[in-house]
């Protein structure tokens, strides 16, 4: 897991309640049990805590942790 | 000499007797009490029966509201609601002559869900020009009769119901003082949330439009972001207009949308959600009625007390938002009748409802 890859899984942890050992690259959001409401709460977090806005559909259920991580690479963040 | 304000004197709020619970939409619709409390945080709501209109739920709302205040008598009746009596007139005249207020100045505000903020600012905007001294402010919706009988996640989300206050001229210094405000809009953004056919651009076409588009219609996910980022930029500017830090507000009493929206609103000002007053899980998303009948809880429950930094915030259709912050004052508020006061901790904290589900 990169740098960003396990920032973002951090947040997942702290913040929307995904157990820890569940988190690769890898897994996907409906893996991870979030619903479509927590893929917003999940852009919500990024943006506040990351500093990036992603488009409102940019994660799916399947989306992995690892895209996500280059969505949010490819909209600047330094992380 | 001190600035004219508008104080906060009275509140009250009313919700009709027909209980739905989460099963009993269940037994109706593709969906389960489970997906429901999970994805909201509700659990029932209320609801009018045949007959039952708006102005009968502002005039009870109103009625109990000028009891809490003392008064019978105020100069201003504003009632906000997007589910008026009829499309035409204004349904607040017929509510202000109904609580025998007279040929007073009533006009109705349409701003969806932040409808009662907007109501607030113009009647308080009134009271501090001196064009009036007292005034009644409802929010009051029957949203229940513009639902897509067929669309299990709206009829889950809203509940009917009504909340008031009343206002008077002040000082700026005095508990209940109203001390800064922000509205905005974007209509660019007008389609999230919408009733599409039954207004004159429809009509105008003189064609009938298919049956769902005559029904309100909402797109969740970005009506989701909006209304978290909205809210909270909006009490911010607030906050720093009155001049207290984020961390000096010590209740938030945001629109009842969904649990998961007011928690990623504490989540986004840095505030504890202990800190949010939450009623949703007992009357749903009640449209203009949400902030008053939170205030209400807030005041019955104790979980709102006088010298509290109160901040209220809203966002709705249009889109609209906006946020008022007052000191809390004392206030003598009934309860809702048939309503339970809330659990303690009103729901489980720290974690969105998904995760403590599991």
């Amino acid at each position: 897991m990169n740098t960003l890859e396990g920032t973002l899984a951090d947040l997942l942890v702290s913040r929307l309640g995904v157990v820890a050992e569940d988190v690769t690259p890898d897994s996907t959001y409906e893996q991870l049990m979030l619903d479509s409401l927590g893929l917003i709460e999940f852009l919500l977090i990024i943006r506040k805590e990351i500093g990036v806005s992603l488009d409102d559909d940019a994660l799916q259920i399947r989306t992995t942790l690892a895209e996500t991580a280059r969505l949010v690479e490819a909209k600047g963040s330094r992380v | 000499m001190t600035a004219r304000a508008a104080v906060l004197s009275g509140l009250g709020g009313w919700v009709p007797p027909r209980l739905v619970t989460n099963d009993q939409l269940a037994e109706k619709l593709d969906t389960t009490d489970e997906w429901i409390r999970v994805r909201t945080g509700i659990r029932q709501r209320f609801v009018v029966d045949a007959g039952m209109a708006t102005s009968d739920m502002a005039v009870e709302a109103g009625r109990r509201a000028l009891r809490s205040a003392g008064e019978s008598r105020v100069d201003l009746v504003v009632l906000a609601t997007s589910t008026p009596d009829h499309p035409c007139p204004a349904t607040a005249p017929e509510v202000a002559s109904r609580l025998g207020l007279g040929e007073v100045p009533a006009f109705d505000i349409a701003a969806v869900c932040s409808g009662f903020v907007y109501a607030l600012a113009i009647s308080v905007a009134m009271i501090e020009c001196g064009s009036a001294d007292t005034a009644l402010v409802i929010g009051a919706d029957s949203f229940s009769t513009i639902l897509n009988p067929r669309d299990r996640t709206t009829r889950a989300i809203f509940g009917d119901g009504a909340g008031a206050v009343v206002l008077r001229a002040g000082e700026a210094e005095e508990r209940g003082a109203f001390l800064g405000f922000d509205l905005g809009s974007d209509g660019s953004q007008a389609d999230l949330i919408t009733v599409p056919a039954g207004g004159s651009e429809q009509r105008s076409m003189g064609l009938v439009a298919p049956e769902d588009d005559y029904y309100f219609a909402m797109q969740g996910r970005p009506v989701f972001r909006n209304a978290v980022v909205r809210m909270s930029e909006s009490a911010r500017k607030v906050a720093e207009r009155v001049g207290w830090s984020v961390g000096e507000i010590d209740r938030v009493i945001a629109h009842q949308a969904n649990v998961r929206i007011l928690h990623a609103v504490a989540l986004e000002l840095g505030i504890p959600v202990e800190r949010l007053v939450v009623n949703l899980d007992r009357v749903a998303n009640t449209v203009a009625a949400s902030i008053p009948l939170a205030l209400v809880d807030g005041v019955v429950s104790g979980h709102l007390q006088p010298d509290d930094h109160v901040m209220l915030c809203g966002f709705g259709g249009g889109l609209t938002w906006g946020a008022a912050g007052l000191t809390f004052p004392s206030l003598s508020v009934e309860p809702l009748p048939g309503l339970p006061l809330p659990t303690r901790p009103p729901l489980p904290a720290a974690l969105p409802v998904h995760a403590a589900a599991r």
